[in-house]
């Protein structure tokens, strides 16, 4: 069975390119482009992998990662964040708040598929 | 230049212009009333309307003087004056 | 013979003038060209309402009675004016202060804000003020009769009636059109100037042509005087000094006094010129009374009425051009005077009577839901109508038949009693509003029983018995001759009981009683000790929401102003937009804008039902605050010392807050730039990187390539607004300036930001025919995005934006407004911040730079973009000026 990756991100371009890219190399996709209802999709959905964007309406990225690792059922989901603020600032409170991974945008496609295989086969 | 000196000296001027405007209506009261003292019409020597007319329109005129010159001399320190806004 | 139709013509004729006079002052002043209307000499020349036809007729009737006594009516009023410094230039100052509306607003004001004394002196006012008028409306019907013993064929009330009509509807328009005082009634003002000018020179004419035409000298005229009835000084002294001393009062308590001294007057400055050129004015109205008395009384058969000596007199030399210039004099003194008291006490009695009644009887928030400034327009229009009905309702009950001056006096006297309640108030710190209230109350009472009663002859009002033998047969108590005081003239002896118990009882009162926190402050305002009395006051700050005040004095002051207030006052705390801070400067400054449209009694109720303060809490508030106060009156001195201290200390934290705020605003500027720019950058390199690889097919090839492109686009256009920002914001943006209308501009930006007609735009085409000299395409530029703003965002259904357009003094406003929810107050705040967007990104699809750039815009074409609130929906003014200035070379 295909392994699962959840896109929270809410620009849509950059939601079909990944989505593009991760289909192509043998992954399952969902999407979902609103903070405030992350949560709950990360709840049924359980995906391998999530990649989260920070800038998100409603809720933030920082905020949902936050919650996610406080909910043991879901808290060990690997996640790689994206950003497009590019600050060492935002790059430091992910880490902080327990991403696995992170990356500025914009990113090549290759390094994208490289970092969600490794956090697929070994989180840490 | 201000010397400290006119400013004492300032504010004494301006006493003395205020002082004026206080006076003015004053004197101009005590002429105004004057007829009061003036002898009855059936005394000996009653006074014309024609010299009461013209006494009382020379003192009227006179107030009028005393006011465009406390005008002109108030004018400036009212303008001056701190409490104006 | 001059026939009736002539004389009417010529009045209609002269009034429609003196619209066209008063049309075209108002129309200068709103154009604010109107600087020379408010020259002390227009000022001078409105104080001649004093001079009413009691004075253009009645004075001749006076002296040709008693002599030169008629004087003490002009020398009273040219004492006030010469000693300006004492009372008036404290009156005015107050006035302007407290913005005053009327005589019976400053006591109740002056006293606690009280309701009930501003009722009572209103109430006098109206009952002193009746017959005056209804002697305004006799004068004309009698000067009417002297040219046609016929005029009063269809009865001398129809001509009154006709008279009073006219001035109704003249004073209606050009006296309630805008309700702040401090927007004075430029129109009216000049009406009355130009009045003053004609009965001035009519009455100068017609004494020259006595002294030179008919006696033959001046010489020749003194002989007469010497030869006359009247050739012996034989003035009581009583009278002399009674009489001066009343009319020096009316002068300052008369309601239309009132209103041209303090009311209209719009610089302090003018009383200096006014304490001169007004006694002169008196001067030159009384100097060709005596020789036209004396010669009217040697040369006019025996038994006509000296009144009307100014008339006959020219008529009897067929004279009848000069007689017609002299009864258009009269016929000034007397619409003048109607004209302003009209105005006065209409809006003594809709502040005083009429609002305060309608706010008790809608009790629960009358301030926030009812439209008062039509309740107060409205009772202002009928009062007016229902003054000059009254004044037309006495002369025609009376008949007409008292002379002249008997009228002036009594109503003199009437509202002289407001007298010591207004000096007290202005000097006298222990006075108080109860003392207040029963000493005008006893005045009045005294005035009713012995003069205004008495003067409708016996047995009409009183009874012939009462006034020889006093009621129940006690002879103390006969209204002419109270306390046995007999053998002094009626008027004098009204005026001396009636001021002396008032002010005995005023005294006695305010000594008694103990005022009322609120009225501490109010005579900390009033009694010199100005300064620190504001300190002292104010009200508690509260959670007062500025947005429901705006609401409110848009309401009252009409929303113009209301808007400019709250703007400038937001200005003066350094916050931009329409809502400052409610502190308790403001609401202060606040209750006096209102007080000047209802008064201040009820601007205080209205705040303070607003603000969730009853009157007790305030006042119990202030109570615990009184000790507090009476100590801040002796230390000034470390007061001031120590707000200054509090001022720097202020000042050095809003500067380093300010550090702060601009440091983080880089911080997030940069951050925002970044992530505007990163991307789109995004999606370009990630469909490149697609694009590069093989497999695809020519269907989702040509899809990333268009992807590419839009996002290429969006990039573009990003960094053309930054670019654009940055030009604008360094000053260095070159305006392509000509000549256009504005509808054209309105037009291209419709079309460019609503191509589809999604918005359902209301716009009034006339009204935007105005001309403009601005850079079009940068206007257009604002326009557009605001229009594109409102069909992105509005949340109506359907989705409609009204454009409103109108000028506004050397600026066309143009309001944008839509039936959205609107932006809340929170993000008001943000909308002009660069990358501020306030509802979802995505439907946006920009990068939130447009109103930055908007406000850009209109800072280099000279004029503001603002957020409005308080529209129902998202609103947006934009002012620009009407010819382009460069600022700063």
């Amino acid at each position: 069975m295909a392994r699962h990756v959840l896109l929270v991100e809410d620009e849509a371009n950059i939601v079909e390119a990944i989505r593009f890219i991760l289909l192509r190399d043998g992954w399952s996709v969902s999407t979902h482009s609103n903070g405030a209802t992350a949560l709950d999709t990360i709840r049924s959905v359980k995906p391998d992998v999530i990649v989260l964007d920070v800038m998100l309406p409603n809720k933030s990225g920082f905020d949902i990662l936050q919650d996610l690792r406080a909910d043991p059922a879901i808290g060990n989901t690997p996640v790689l964040m994206l950003t497009a603020r590019g600050q060492k600032k935002d790059r430091d409170t992910a880490m902080a708040f327990g991403a696995n991974h992170f990356m500025t945008k914009p990113f090549s496609n290759s390094d994208v598929i490289d970092v969600i295989t490794r956090l697929c086969d070994d989180p840490t | 230049m201000t010397q400290p000196k006119s400013n004492n000296r300032r504010s004494h001027d301006r006493r003395r212009r205020v002082d004026a405007a206080i006076v003015l209506p004053l004197v101009g009261a005590v002429l105004v009333f004057v007829p009061v003292l003036w002898p009855s019409a059936d005394s000996a020597t009653p006074v014309n309307t024609s010299s009461a007319s013209i006494y009382l329109f020379l003192v009227w005129a006179a107030m009028i003087f005393g006011a465009v010159i406390l005008a002109y001399i108030l004018r400036p320190s009212t303008s001056a004056e701190p409490s104006d806004d | 013979m001059i026939s009736l139709d002539l004389l009417i013509g010529l009045s209609v004729l002269y009034v429609i003038f003196l619209f066209v006079v008063a049309f075209l002052a108002e129309r200068a002043a709103q154009r604010g060209r109107g600087a020379w209307l408010r020259s002390p000499l227009i000022y001078t020349l409105s104080l001649s309402i004093y001079c009413t036809a009691w004075t253009f007729y009645g004075a001749v009737g006076f002296a040709a009675r008693s002599g030169l006594e008629f004087l003490t009516i002009y020398l009273g009023p040219t004492g006030v004016m010469i000693g300006w410094w004492l009372v008036l230039r404290k009156l005015v100052q107050i006035g302007r202060a407290e913005r005053i509306t009327s005589i019976a607003d400053l006591i109740s004001s002056r006293f606690g804000k009280s309701t009930l004394l501003g009722g009572i002196v209103t109430a006098l006012a109206v009952i002193g003020t009746t017959p005056y008028i209804a002697l305004q409306l006799q004068s004309v019907t009698l000067s009417l009769e002297v040219f046609n013993e016929n005029a009063s064929a269809n009865g001398p009330a129809s001509i009154a009636f006709w008279v009073a009509v006219g001035l109704a509807v003249f004073t209606i328009i050009f006296g309630t059109r805008n309700l702040d005082v401090n927007e004075r009634h430029s129109g009216v003002v000049m009406a009355i100037a130009v009045e003053a000018i004609v009965k001035l020179v009519a009455l100068l004419a017609v004494g020259a042509f006595v002294v030179w035409g008919v006696a033959g000298g001046v010489g020749n005229v003194l002989n007469s005087i010497d030869a006359s009835p009247i050739a012996r000084w034989e003035v009581s002294n009583a009278r002399w000094l009674g009489l001066t001393f009343l009319s020096a009062a009316a002068f300052l308590c008369l309601p239309r006094m009132f209103q041209v001294l303090v009311v209209e007057n719009s610089d302090e400055r003018h009383l200096a010129v006014a304490g001169w050129a007004f006694p002169l004015y008196l001067l030159a109205m009384s100097l060709f009374v005596v020789p036209i008395a004396v010669i009217g009384l040697e040369l006019m058969p025996a038994g006509s009425n000296p009144d009307l000596f100014v008339l006959t007199i020219p008529l009897a030399f067929g004279q009848e051009g000069l007689a017609m210039f002299a009864f258009l004099g009269g016929f000034s003194s007397a619409t003048s005077m109607v004209i302003v008291a009209a105005i006065a006490l209409s809006t003594m009695v809709s502040n005083h009577l009429v609002t305060p009644i309608w706010i008790r009887a809608t009790e629960s928030g009358a301030s926030v839901s009812g439209d008062i400034r039509s309740v107060v327009l409205l009772s202002r229009r009928v009062s007016i109508a229902v003054v000059l009905g009254l004044g037309y309702l006495y002369y025609w009950l009376s008949g007409g038949g008292t002379a002249l001056a008997a009228i002036g006096l009594i109503s003199f006297t009437g509202m002289a009693q407001v007298l010591p309640a207004m000096l007290g108030g202005l000097f006298w710190r222990n006075a108080t509003g109860i003392g207040a209230a029963f000493g005008l109350l006893v005045g009045f009472t005294v005035w009713l029983y012995s003069l205004f009663l008495p003067s409708f002859g016996p047995d009409v009002m009183l009874s012939s018995d009462v006034i020889e033998n006093g009621p129940w047969g006690i002879g103390w108590l006969r209204p002419q001759a109270l306390f046995g005081v007999t053998g002094l003239d009626p008027v004098i002896h009204a005026v001396f009981w009636s001021i002396a118990l008032n002010a005995f009882v005023f005294v006695v009162g305010s000594l008694l009683t103990s005022p009322t926190p609120m009225e501490r402050l109010q005579m900390m305002q009033y009694v010199g000790v100005t300064d620190l009395g504001r300190q002292a006051r104010g009200r508690v700050e509260s959670g007062a929401d500025s947005e429901d005040l705006l609401i409110m004095a848009q309401r009252i002051l009409g929303p113009e102003e209301a808007q400019f207030l709250f703007r400038s006052a937001a200005a003066g705390q350094g916050l931009t937009g329409y809502l400052p801070e409610p502190t308790a400067e403001f609401l202060e400054q606040l209750e006096r804008s209102l007080a000047g449209s209802v008064g201040s009694a009820t601007a205080n109720a209205m705040l303070t039902q607003m603000l969730g303060q009853s009157n007790v809490s305030v006042e119990d508030l202030l109570a615990v605050a009184d000790e507090t106060a009476q100590i801040m009156e002796y230390s000034s001195q470390l007061e001031l010392q120590s707000a200054e201290l509090t001022k720097t200390a202020q000042q050095l934290k809003d500067a380093n807050d300010k550090l702060m705020q601009l440091s983080h605003q880089k911080d997030a500027f940069l951050s925002q730039i970044s992530h505007e720019l990163r991307t789109p950058m995004t999606s370009i390199r990630a469909f490149s990187e697609i694009l590069q690889t093989a497999g695809l097919s020519a269907h989702d090839q040509t899809r990333y390539a268009s992807i590419i492109l839009e996002e290429s686009q969006r990039l573009t256009r990003l960094l053309d607004d930054l670019l654009d920002l940055s030009v604008l914001e360094n000053g260095q943006v070159q305006l392509d300036l000509s000549h256009v209308q504005l509808g054209d501009i309105l037009n291209r930006a419709v079309d460019a930001a609503d191509p589809e007609g999604q918005l359902k735009i209301k716009r009034r085409k006339s009204a935007e025919d105005k001309h403009l000299m601005t850079d079009a395409g940068r206007l257009a530029q604002v326009f557009i995005n605001l229009i594109s703003n409102a069909r992105k965002y509005c949340d109506g259904d359907p989705k409609e934006l009204t454009i409103r357009t109108r000028n506004q003094g050397d600026f066309v406003v143009i309001d944008f407004v839509d039936n959205g929810t609107g932006i809340s107050r929170a993000d008001q705040s943000v909308i002009f911040e660069k990358f501020a967007r306030v509802s979802d990104q995505q439907k946006a699809g920009s990068a939130g730079l447009g109103l930055a750039i908007c406000k850009e815009v209109m800072a280099n074409l000279g004029g503001t973009v603002a957020y409005l609130p308080g529209q129902g929906g998202a609103a947006f003014r934009v002012a620009v000026p009407k010819e382009y200035q460069a600022t700063g070379g």
